[in-house]
């Protein structure tokens, strides 16, 4: 091969190798093939299964672009199926070329190299409209540009493959941090709740000291307060923290109290849907009652059929109104003195909620009625807010 | 949560501006104050209230939770300020987020604490 060929042939392999798409490489190897070549046509062909697809040509007239044929019937076929070049002189007398394809063609000989890697990418050819057999030097030349191009398309298969991955990976890191991003704040938020949860379980104790005497007192009416936090923060849990349902809070609070038979408690209300911030002071509220209900109130006496009722209902205005009706207990004997468990419910109420405890110590049975304005209830379905006013669950 | 030492605190008289919507915690802190000798205007909940006490009683210390009923207590901290009023916010750091930028750097102390904590904030804060 002459150094002005050689040095061309290698300025060809650094066209493909630099090819950065299927068409930029089947172009620039099919524009090489027939200038290195002396041809008058080439073409750039893939194999496709059991069929080759003539991909890019560069010819002086049309040949096959955008065509398909069986590899059983083509020349290109052969050469992909035998790995091995053909050379063939006279296109029109030849057992491996379907003749009726070329008839009428400008081309009179044709060379057809296998393109190939690790696998079989199809064919590269040339053709001479004067009669020419292919030289050693021809097939050669073909050859190499022929083996380049197949390492190039492999590379280009390869760099797709690459670049998916890296477009999977890229997601599914923005996925992570995104999920960190949100861990993070679920974080902060977990740590704000935890001290303020610590802070009134703080609180909770030191109110609970300053109103009993002695240790045991304290003990018994620090674990039941307690408790009843736990249980509202159970509630809050389990609606996600949206807020908590009333209904659940209540039974919950309370039930657990309860001496004898289940007919002592009647609840009656719409199961709506509390704010988060209202369900510790109303759970609170109901385990103070709930609690004075056992020492001295209507679920003080075994013997006596002592109930209590809690109702409530939302108004047009979005205040709820809860009552807690004691009957059926012991007469009523006023306490001297506001205790500890008052002044919570009434400090967290009012302070917390900007509601109203009003307590009433008649003869027949506690009586206490909780306002809060604004309580903003939610109403999970189906109940409407008419349902509410009616202060009925549909 | 009696103090050790018998020595009255140097924080005592000051009147001390409490905001806080956690009613049991503000309860825990306001006899803690009480204990140091202070009087506490409050526990206020509320913005507009609380800073309507930081105009009307002209406290000599406050202590501001950050998220409190009807917003921050970003506006109670800027009138301090212009009445050179010290003040510790008392908060979880989740909190510092919800502060204008130029509060943030502002003195804290972490949410729950005892006397011994509230005084040593208090009297680091007085000594600036």
């Amino acid at each position: 091969m002459p150094w002005s060929k050689s040095d061309r042939l290698i300025e060809c392999i650094h066209a493909i190798a630099r090819a950065r798409s299927v068409s930029e490489l089947s172009s620039s190897t099919a524009h090489c093939a027939r200038e290195l070549l002396n041809a008058q046509g080439s073409a750039f062909v893939l194999r496709d299964g059991d069929q080759c697809v003539y991909l890019d040509e560069n010819s002086i007239e049309p040949l096959w672009k955008g065509e398909r044929f069986p590899l059983t019937a083509c020349v290109c076929g052969w050469t992909i199926r035998n790995g091995l070049p053909a050379i063939v002189p006279d296109v029109l007398n030849d057992p491996r070329i379907p003749a009726h394809c070329y008839q009428g063609r400008f081309m009179t000989s044709l060379l057809a190299v296998p393109m190939r890697a690790e696998h079989d990418v199809g064919a590269l050819t040339c053709c001479w409209k004067e009669p020419h057999t292919a030289t050693d030097d021809d097939v050669r030349a073909l050859q190499t540009l022929a083996d380049s191009a197949a390492l190039g398309i492999e590379n280009l298969k390869l760099l797709a493959k690459l670049e998916t991955s890296r477009t999977a990976a890229d997601r599914r890191a923005e996925e992570y941090l995104a999920l960190s991003q949100h861990m993070s704040l679920m974080m902060r938020e977990l740590d704000h709740r935890v001290k303020n949860t610590l802070a009134a379980v703080l609180g909770m104790c030191e109110a609970t000291a300053s109103g009993t005497t002695c240790g045991e007192d304290f003990q018994s009416a620090y674990r039941g307060r307690l408790l009843a936090m736990a249980r509202t923060h159970e509630s809050l849990a389990s609606a996600q923290w949206h807020g908590a349902r009333l209904r659940e809070m209540t039974s919950n609070t309370v039930g657990g109290l309860i001496p004898g038979e289940s007919g002592r408690l009647v609840i009656e209300g719409p199961d709506v849907l509390l704010p988060s911030t209202a369900a510790l002071p109303i759970a609170v509220t109901l385990h103070e009652l709930a609690t004075n209900a056992v020492k001295y109130g209507a679920w003080s006496r075994a013997a006596l059929p002592g109930r209590v009722s809690i109702s409530w209902s939302v108004d047009a205005g979005h205040t709820l109104h809860m009552d807690w009706a004691e009957s059926g207990g012991p007469a009523v004997d006023p306490p001297h003195r506001e205790g500890v468990g008052t002044q919570m419910i009434r400090g967290m109420i009012s302070h917390e909620l900007s509601g109203r405890v009003d307590l009433h110590f008649l003869a027949g049975g506690v009586l206490c009625r909780i306002t809060i304005p604004n309580a903003d209830i939610l109403l999970p379905p189906p109940y409407s807010a008419s349902a509410l006013r009616r202060g009925h669950a549909a | 949560m009696m103090l050790n030492d018998a020595k009255p605190s140097p924080l005592r008289g000051l009147k001390v501006l409490l905001v806080e919507d956690n009613f049991l915690f503000a309860s825990a802190v306001a006899s803690m104050l009480k204990q140091l000798g202070c009087t506490v205007i409050g526990p206020h909940a509320e913005v507009r209230e609380a800073t309507q006490m930081a105009e009307q009683q002209r406290p000599d210390f406050a202590l501001l939770d950050i998220t409190i009923l009807g917003g921050t207590s970003a506006p109670i901290a800027y009138r301090l300020r212009q009445s050179s009023t010290p003040f510790l916010f008392i908060t979880g750091h989740a909190d510092l987020d919800m502060l204008p930028e130029d509060l943030r750097a502002s003195q804290r102390l972490s949410k729950p604490f005892d006397t011994h904590a509230l005084e040593a904030a208090m009297l680091a804060k007085e000594a600036e």
